[in-house]
């Protein structure tokens, strides 16, 4: 070998697209910035320091697991980022610190870096601790009560609480051109559906969320909740209310699509999309809370690996029918 | 290199590069090599068991059979003598012996004649220009040839050149191949460029007009025949011998010149990609450094050079590595082109999934053969169903070596398979 040009070594291919995670989680944040800065806009500075302080703290979390477990540090890829801005769109703005703080370390720590880190977890982290937050305190998920002293100029009454306290008739007031424009209560994120819509259709052309996930939640919400409109148009609401209040949009784009807790099959990611909107319905409904979306798509984490078990038969397998 | 599309949506697409001029005028010749190596795929054990020794001479087509007790060789395409006999093992574990022949003189050794039989295929043809096997024609299930007439990988235009300027060699070889394994149909698989041309060649025609990787036989057997390959079969099993276009050629040449071509044509493919890549004609066994000379491609430190195409071709660690017989293409990257790799987990993002084109749950298949759960890999998650087209490695988000876990799974398997 002597004199000879020392040549790199590897295995095919060769080639590589260009993608990243890091580019991935990037350009989720960057589809879910028109829903946040509308947040900022509508509820003000408090809610900029929920923001700021889930994505700052959700980071703190994973870097500290890394030197206590003595792994490399993971935080640039920006998955601990994404959870913790994806968290803070779901915060009501008057979230206390300690609420934020409580709330990234259930979805980083016990959501996912238990599990070994991303990729690893079984539900979405973001979901985990809106599910536990919101069973250990409900009151700080009651919109009507957090937001009680915001005056934003439109009606601040959560609209899935007055529906379910009220029935249909208490959310005739809301119309669907506010829906769209963010003036509704709710998370912090979570209301300009517009904003949301527009960085789910991001995320669906460059490939980075799978359609068919977002797709088919949104007509499992549709047509659950049409088929309860059309039995007891007194007692149910229209789906309009349904998909465009509540979590159900941030649900359907940017927390059902979770990578590493959603199948990855074409007929699983229907089942699972479609279960999801149809539990939230069901829940919303006749269930005891107020909004179905967590724990709907928490019940489809639970299932995925089931669900992603029905798929294609590989080239050449052979299955002995004994 | 080429990157994803801003729009994400659908498979990766990678289209086959066409031949741009057609005819021989366009293949510059490499001149015969001061030094051969070829490799006999049998291991080297010890120096006792050799029936050949240094300084034995050989002849350009002559089989070298190094072993006393195998049948296995490798065909000299340089007159001279052997120089040494080494062990040698091949880029995916293989054990195999390389034989360095010092290049003297022009002289033709025995050939196969000019009656096609099979004992004439297995002394002599085994392993000629393009890497025929016969090997398993004994087994006397082959009823059909499907020759192949598109290209193994991406930028390589080496089968296409071959097709377009040897159509009346591969008819001859089809016609010595159906006479030497009783096969009563032939089949020859092009691109549409050169469905016109391959009506010369004695088959039947069958265009395949799909990107990369459509055109690996097992792919080609599901599309265009509806015949599937078992997980863990060949083609032999289910009766087709699957012939690179080059190697019926040759064959077509060997029974009508009484001598086994010693030459194949290779697509040399320099860093700058917006150059135009060059067919060589070259003796099998010639040193890379021959070609990139005469290609004037500069390799500096760090730069990877790959014998085959970007997919599926391998990595090889230094320059006087030889042109094997089935090597089509050599591509150059320079230091500062290689994309990375990482240790990374899965992130479960799916994009293998929907690229494979064997179905195969790549997703799971990783996570089993990152933890060297071989057998269950295999048995829940189809890694024998793997076409090893190296598209789940190229559009990992993760970046993960997938297409290196599942050669090594394989290979692990055959050797606790070997074992038991």
């Amino acid at each position: 070998m002597n004199g000879e040009k020392k040549l790199v070594v590897s295995h095919a291919p060769f080639w590589h697209d260009g993608r990243s995670i890091a580019a991935r989680n990037y350009n989720t944040m960057l589809a879910a910035l028109p829903a946040a800065l509308m947040g900022l806009w509508i509820f003000g500075g408090h809610a900029l320091g929920v923001l700021s302080l889930c994505i700052g703290t959700a980071m703190a979390w994973e870097l500290l697991l890394n030197k206590i477990m003595k792994r490399p540090v993971s935080i640039g890829n920006g998955s601990a980022a994404l959870t913790g801005m994806l968290l803070g769109m779901v915060l009501p703005a008057s979230a206390p610190v300690w609420m934020v703080i409580v709330a990234t370390f259930v979805a980083v720590v016990l959501g996912m870096v238990i599990y070994g880190g991303l990729g690893g977890n079984p539900f979405s982290p973001v979901i985990l601790a809106l599910a536990v937050l919101g069973v250990s305190w409900p009151l700080y998920f009651n919109y009507n009560y957090m937001l009680q002293t915001y005056d934003t100029g439109f009606a601040m009454a959560y609209p899935l609480a007055q529906l379910k306290a009220f029935g249909p008739g208490a959310v005739t007031q809301f119309s669907v051109a506010d829906f769209l424009m963010g003036k509704q209560s709710g998370g912090i994120g979570a209301t300009f559906g517009l904003g949301l819509i527009a960085g789910g259709l991001y995320l669906i052309v460059r490939g980075f969320i799978r359609w068919e996930i977002s797709f088919s939640f949104l007509a499992g919400v549709l047509v659950t909740a049409w088929l309860f409109n059309a039995s007891d148009s007194s007692a149910y609401a229209g789906p309009a209310i349904h998909l465009l209040s509540g979590y159900t949009l941030i649900g359907a784009f940017f927390l059902a699509t979770d990578d590493s807790s959603s199948p990855v099959n074409f007929i699983p990611m229907l089942i699972y999309g479609a279960g999801a909107g149809i539990l939230t319905v069901l829940i919303r409904n006749i269930g005891m809370y107020v909004d179905g979306v967590v724990l709907a798509i928490l019940l489809m984490n639970v299932a995925n690996p089931l669900i992603d078990a029905i798929r294609p038969k590989a080239l050449g397998k052979v299955v002995n029918n004994a | 290199m080429i990157r994803r599309a801003f729009i994400g949506l659908g498979r990766p697409k990678l289209p086959y590069s066409p031949v741009a001029d057609k005819g021989a005028g366009s293949v510059l010749q490499v001149p015969q090599p001061a030094r051969a190596i070829f490799f006999v795929d049998q291991p080297y054990k010890d120096r006792a068991g050799l029936a050949i020794k240094e300084g034995d001479e050989v002849k350009r087509g002559e089989p070298i059979a190094p072993f006393a007790d195998s049948k296995s060789y490798a065909l000299s395409s340089v007159s001279g003598v052997i120089s040494s006999i080494e062990p040698y093992t091949g880029a995916r574990g293989q054990k195999m012996t390389a034989v360095t022949v010092e290049a003297k003189g022009d002289a033709w050794g025995p050939g196969p004649g000019s009656t096609p039989t099979l004992e004439a295929g297995l002394k002599y043809l085994e392993n000629c220009a393009g890497g025929l096997s016969l090997a398993r024609v004994a087994d006397g299930k082959i009823n059909s040839l499907l020759v192949m007439g598109v290209e193994k990988d991406l930028l390589s235009t080496a089968v296409g050149q071959v097709v377009s300027e040897k159509a009346s060699s591969i008819k001859k070889g089809v016609d010595a191949l159906k006479k030497m394994t009783g096969a009563q149909k032939a089949f020859i698989v092009v691109p549409p460029g050169l469905a016109k041309i391959a009506e010369g060649c004695g088959c039947e025609v069958k265009v395949l007009n799909a990107p990369y990787p459509a055109g690996i036989d097992r792919l080609v057997l599901a599309s265009l025949f509806s015949v599937t390959v078992p997980a863990g079969k060949s083609p032999e099993d289910v009766g087709f011998l699957v012939v690179p276009a080059e190697s019926a050629a040759a064959v077509g040449e060997a029974f009508s010149t009484g001598r086994v071509p010693d030459e194949k044509v290779v697509t040399l493919i320099g860093k700058d990609a917006s150059a135009k890549p060059l067919n060589f004609r070259v003796r099998i066994g010639t040193p890379v450094a021959d070609v990139l000379k005469l290609g004037n491609v500069t390799v500096n430190n760090s730069d990877r050079v790959i014998l085959g195409g970007p997919m599926r071709g391998k990595a090889v660690y230094s320059l006087k590595m030889p042109i094997e017989p089935d090597t089509d293409a050599i591509l150059v990257q320079a230091a500062d082109d290689l994309p990375e790799i990482a240790d990374n987990s899965c992130i479960n993002c799916g994009e293998c999934v929907r690229a494979c084109p064997a179905r195969i749950q790549v997703n799971m298949l990783a996570r089993f053969l990152e933890n060297a759960h071989y057998e269950e890999a295999a048995a829940r998650y189809d890694l024998l169903s793997c076409v090893e087209c190296g598209l789940c490695s190229f559009v990992c988000t993760a970046k993960i070596p997938i297409f290196q876990y599942i050669t090594l799974g394989k290979h692990e398997l055959a050797r606790l398979g070997a074992e038991a």
